[in-house]
């Protein structure tokens, strides 16, 4: 069970993150998502699909969080900003690639949550349509009609400019 | 989205895996064909890679181990968290048991209870339940005629009064228990008739009905009351008017009044002077019957000088206690032919005033009506308004040589009336059929040709239920007696009753509908055996089941005549219509019966001269005169002329019947009147109706009332029980809606703490329903509960299988209480209370001696019993004078001016001569013993005068028996003194009479016609 979390730690958290919109409620759904697994770690031998799985009681324990906690106010990404790492080591770059990472953090916090939800367990969880379907109880053409349109939101942020974008902060 | 972006769309949908294999091969190949799109796609693949950094977050791996430990230090934590989910599962698990039982509860009264089926069943059951309770009414005679048949008429309804084929079983039984008769017989239309023959009745005492129709029985027990038989005598003289010094031949005849067999008595003769005199007792007569036949004489007082001796049969034995004949005396003590004469026929007159011929008394009483008499009188006494009514009466023409100048009559105030009419010599009669209006006068006219009109008032038409009319009023006895009844009033309980003063012999008793007005025949099925006149009433009745007080009511009365069918036949030869005097007969006397079989009897032969002068007697003479017509019926005065022998009355049957419809009914007063006839008749005579009401001489008895009110129990106990069935059906409903609204209620208010108000949208609609239904069901529990003690208590009132067998029980095991309840529930209908046993034997066995004590039943009985007919004015009158029905007679009674001459008239009678050769019975020959008349102290002047004026007897035989072929002789010798002779046979025996009445002229031969005046005194002179 640690081994999973430890393999899929980023994923969950990034996950996590951007469904409740900040840290602290991502750490506190990370630890509740691992204490449900781990209570649950007798039924790891008959799972077929442990990250989906994982995947699939984070987006609830998401979800849970995000109803009970309907009055805590979604935080500025920019206070977050500086409680993520960067892995670049140059200053330019570091300053180029902040400024787009900035942007597409921003694109994905635009995102309906339904089609945040099936786009993270798409790009954090590699899951598969059929897998995100079978997560969210919901049809496979909807996990696609939710995906399209999550792309199709992104790729503004995404898409190489011919002319400057205007920043939406 | 231009082509670019389109594309750009497309190049992540591959980058994403969203396109199929051929869209990603076909971009594919795009992408590498094209430099600038791959140059394009590289840019987006390294976006998208920077957009998988954006969404991963790397940050340092948190301590599994201790949030391990976390989780496992806090194991307890998922454990509170699941008995929560536990309790609220369990708590959603009951509030939607209690949310369906909630629903049930509501939905269980309108699923349980179908009004408009439950109406029909109801209705259905009401109907069947109604067929489980038969009522059983008996109508019959309150005194049975003992000797004959009776009929008892038994009706069978159920609850809801629609007739009943049922079963019945009657048994009549004697007063230990035994049965005495029993029958099995099936009901037509709820109707059946009981019968008992008349060997039977004198035994029977109770008559128990037992009705059955399927599981459902009825029974119904009631007291019978038996006339005891009581025989009447009938007394017979040997002459019409006596002589002081006479000797007096008299027999009396005991027979049964319905049978008319004879009977054994103890009688005891007596003879007085006036009424309420002395009773002098004649030792020497038979103190007792035999052959039913007892007979004695009497020597009349010479120095008597009484207008009339009463001669008398008495014995507690006899239903008449009393039986008396009038014989009127001849006074000697009178000087002069015409003061003797007109003094004899005055006595004469006296006693026998209703029997004589109209011109006969015309005759007879100087300055008598010039003008034509006439009868009138409705069909049943009354005028009834409203129905067709029939209007009888008879007419007496003064000039009876004009036969063709009939009177004209016709009713004033009828103006359409028709006439039916036919004529007599003497008379013209027939009826009038008219409608007559209420409170409208009408009077009979009467007018012959050349003589003034006379009219006839007629009472007043009244609102009266019905009128009576009979199509066979002389019919013979086998025959049923035919009546119409005119019903005026509907919604009327209508009894016809046929029988005499004594006893019932048959009835009808039913309810004449809604329609009105109608004719509605009536069959009576009269015994053959009861024969000669009875009276047929008819009563208005209160409703068998009607709580009114009203009483019977007699409305119309009329009497008809039973034709014997079983008689005697009385053959005389030997007897020539003219003989000469002296000459010697030998009469061969032969009786047979109806089937012209010989048949042994016994006789009464009598033979006298009759007067020259007197008027003679008309009306039927002998037993069957008697016994049949005379002893009952008041004839109305213009019916004079009747032929003495009853059998040639019968031929003509028009007449007879007018007669009686104009006649009343003699009443007896040996009896007490139960049956309110007295009072009818004094009301008939007086043209009034009785607004008295009368005691009706039938028996009802029902336990329909009884029936009905375990029926409408029954019925109340089924309502009851559907009450019941509904009341516990919304009780259970709302134990229902307040059990599962309260654990609604306190399921969804645990939910409500567990889940949070977050869920208020779940548990709070839920628990204000579960709220209100509490409440409701809180609510109609209260109002039930008060309820519950009231419909608990129904039930116990009847149970359903209860009327089946309660009245069984009622009769079998307390039949006595049954009975009380049933006469106690009866008290308005006076002929039930009559019919109490204690009651009917008082009045049955009360002697004859109590009448004697009672001074006015005594003048009424010596009245009535009289030979001369009474009339209602001498019922009024007292003492001597009043005992004489000669009322509108001039020189009624004893008139002071002749009792002042009697004593002037003594020294100038002569001696009346000897009588021994007046053709007097002798002896030796089974005649009647005579002493020898004493010597007459009181000769006449004229012997001549005497002899034409007095009826001489010369034979009687009172009792002679026939050989067994019903044959006997008997020699007369024809005196000397010619004249027109009568002679009248009697027999009697086998439950038959017969009566023959025979003429004879006894004259010298014709060659002395010529000289007829001369020979007078030669016959004279002739011993």
């Amino acid at each position: 069970m640690e081994s999973h979390f430890s393999g899929l730690h980023g994923e969950l958290l990034g996950t996590l993150y951007h469904l409740l919109g900040n840290m602290e409620d991502a750490h506190d759904a990370l630890q509740e998502t691992f204490i449900k697994c781990w209570r649950h770690r007798d039924q790891l031998p008959e799972i077929e699909n442990v990250r989906a799985w994982i995947f699939r009681i984070a987006v609830n324990t998401g979800r849970d969080m995000r109803m009970t906690a309907w009055r805590r106010k979604r935080q500025a990404l920019g206070d977050e900003q500086q409680a993520v790492p960067s892995n670049e080591a140059t200053p330019a770059f570091h300053a180029q690639r902040s400024e787009q990472m900035e942007h597409l953090r921003i694109a994905v916090s635009e995102l309906r949550d339904e089609e945040r939800e099936v786009f993270l367990l798409r790009q954090n969880g590699d899951l598969t349509y059929e897998a995100i379907a079978e997560t969210l109880s919901i049809p496979l053409g909807t996990v696609k009609t939710r995906m399209r349109m999550a792309l199709t939101h992104l790729r503004q942020y995404l898409a190489p400019d011919d002319q400057p974008r205007k920043n939406p902060l | 989205m231009n082509d670019r972006e389109l594309l750009q769309q497309q190049m992540l949908e591959l980058i994403y895996g969203l396109l199929s294999d051929e869209e990603s091969a076909e971009l594919v190949d795009r992408i590498s064909s094209d430099g600038e799109l791959a140059r394009e796609y590289a840019e987006l693949k390294e976006r998208t890679e920077l957009l998988a950094e954006v969404t991963r977050i790397d940050q340092p791996q948190p301590d599994y181990d201790k949030w391990k430990r976390e989780a496992d230090r806090n194991d307890d934590r998922p454990a509170p968290k699941g008995a929560a989910t536990w309790a609220s599962r369990t708590l959603q698990v009951v509030a939607a048991l209690a949310a369906c039982l909630l629903v049930a509860a509501l939905g269980y009264p309108r699923l349980s209870i179908d009004t408009e089926e439950q109406t029909l069943a109801m209705a259905k059951r009401q109907q069947s339940l109604a067929n489980n309770f038969l009522s059983v009414s008996v109508s019959g005679p309150s005194l049975m005629a003992a000797d004959v048949r009776n009929d008892f008429y038994v009706s069978v309804e159920n609850a809801a009064d629609e007739p009943v084929d049922a079963e019945v079983e009657y048994t009549f039984k004697s007063p230990e228990g035994n049965t005495v008769y029993y029958g099995l017989t099936q009901a037509v239309n709820g109707q059946v008739v009981c019968q008992i023959p008349p060997d039977e009745v004198s035994s029977a005492a109770k008559l128990e009905v037992v009705a059955k129709h399927g599981q459902s029985k009825s029974e119904l027990g009631l007291d019978l009351a038996v006339a005891p038989p009581k025989p009447i005598a009938v007394l017979q003289t040997d002459r019409e008017m006596v002589e002081p010094g006479e000797l007096l031949n008299f027999r009396a005849v005991v027979l049964d009044p319905q049978t008319n067999r004879d009977q054994s008595a103890n009688v005891d003769f007596v003879w007085s002077f006036a009424q309420g005199g002395p009773r002098n007792h004649i030792a020497s007569a038979e103190r007792s019957t035999l052959k039913g036949v007892a007979q004695g004489q009497m020597m009349l007082p010479a120095e008597e000088r009484t207008p009339i001796v009463e001669l008398g049969v008495q014995s507690p034995q006899l239903q008449n206690a009393y039986q008396q004949r009038a014989v009127p005396v001849v006074d000697n003590h009178l000087n002069g032919d015409d003061a003797y004469l007109a003094e004899s026929q005055r006595r004469y007159e006296s006693v026998y005033s209703n029997n004589l011929a109209n011109n006969a008394r015309a005759a007879l009483l100087s300055g008598a009506a010039t003008l034509p008499s006439v009868e009138a009188k409705p069909e049943g006494g009354q005028l009834v308004a409203g129905v067709k009514n029939r209007l009888r009466y008879m007419a007496n023409r003064v000039d009876a040589d004009q036969p063709q100048t009939a009177p004209q009559l016709q009713i004033n105030g009828a103006p359409e009336a028709q006439v039916a009419a036919s004529n007599k010599p003497e008379q013209a009669y027939g009826y009038f059929e008219f409608v007559p209006e209420a409170m409208q006068d009408y009077t009979l006219e009467v007018s012959e040709t050349a003589k003034d009109s006379i009219q006839q008032p007629i009472a007043q038409a009244l609102p009266l239920p019905a009128a009576l009319q009979i199509n066979n009023g002389v019919a013979p006895a086998d025959q049923p007696l035919e009546v119409e009844v005119r019903v005026a009033q509907p919604n009327t309980t209508l009894a016809l009753v046929a029988g005499d003063d004594y006893a019932t012999i048959g009835h009808n008793v039913w309810n004449v509908g809604v329609n009105a007005p109608i004719t509605q025949p009536v069959q009576l099925d009269l015994p053959a055996e009861a024969t000669g006149a009875q009276r047929v009433r008819l009563y208005s009745i209160p409703q068998e089941d009607s709580d009114s007080d009203q009483n019977p009511q007699l409305i119309a009365e009329r009497i008809i005549y039973r034709i014997p069918v079983q008689r005697y036949d009385i053959t005389v030869d030997g007897l020539p219509t003219v003989a000469q005097p002296g000459q010697k007969l030998d009469l061969q006397v032969a009786v047979t019966d109806e089937y012209d079989s010989p048949a042994p009897a016994t006789l009464g032969v009598q033979m006298e001269r009759l007067s020259d002068v007197l008027p003679q007697s008309q009306q039927p003479l002998g037993l069957e005169g008697e016994l049949f017509l005379n002893r009952r019926v008041q004839v109305p005065r213009g019916a004079a002329g009747m032929p003495d022998n009853v059998r040639d009355l019968e031929q003509d049957t028009v007449w007879f019947d007018q007669v009686l419809a104009l006649s009343s009914w003699r009443n007896d007063a040996s009896q007490v009147d139960s049956m309110g006839a007295m009072a009818f008749g004094m009301a008939l005579a007086a043209d009034t109706l009785p607004d008295t009401s009368v005691d009706l001489p039938l028996l009802r008895r029902s336990n329909k009332k009884a029936i009905a009110s375990d029926y409408q129990k029954a019925i109340a106990a089924l309502h009851s029980d559907w009450e019941n069935q509904l009341e516990q059906v919304r009780l259970t409903s709302s134990w229902l809606l307040s059990i599962a609204g309260s654990v609604l209620i306190v399921c969804l208010i645990a939910l409500a703490v567990l889940q949070g108000v977050s869920k208020i949208k779940v548990w709070g609609p839920g628990l204000l329903v579960a709220l209100g239904a509490m409440l409701w069901g809180m609510m109609s529990l209260n109002l039930s509960l008060p309820s519950m003690s009231t419909t608990k208590a129904i039930p116990d009132m009847v149970a359903l299988n209860e009327p089946i067998a309660k009245p069984m029980m009622a009769d079998r095991h307390d039949l006595s209480d049954a009975k009380a309840t049933i006469e106690e529930r009866s008290l308005p209908d006076g002929a039930l209370r009559k019919s109490a046993p204690k009651v009917s034997a008082a009045k049955l066995l009360q002697p004859a001696a109590e009448f004697q004590r009672n001074g006015m039943a005594i003048e009424q009985q010596q009245i009535n019993l009289k030979q001369g007919r009474p009339s209602v004015d001498n019922l009024a009158k007292g003492g001597f004078g009043g005992a004489m029905p000669s009322a509108g007679m001039p020189g009624a009674g004893m008139p002071a001016a002749a009792r002042s001459q009697a004593p002037a008239a003594d020294a100038d009678m002569g001696g009346i001569g000897d009588m021994r050769g007046m053709g007097m019975p002798q002896p030796g020959r089974g005649m009647g013993l005579m002493a020898q008349p004493a010597d007459n102290p009181f000769p006449k002047e004229s012997e001549s005068l005497r002899r034409k004026l007095l009826p001489q007897p010369i034979l009687w035989l009172p009792r002679l028996s026939t050989n067994s072929d019903g044959q006997v002789s008997i020699p007369v010798d024809l005196p000397q003194e010619p004249g027109r002779y009568r002679l009248l046979i009697d027999a009697h025996g086998s439950g038959r009479i017969g009566t023959v009445v025979r003429y004879i002229e006894v004259a010298p031969l014709a060659v002395s016609e010529p000289v007829a005046p001369a020979s007078e005194p030669a016959a004279e002179e002739s011993p």
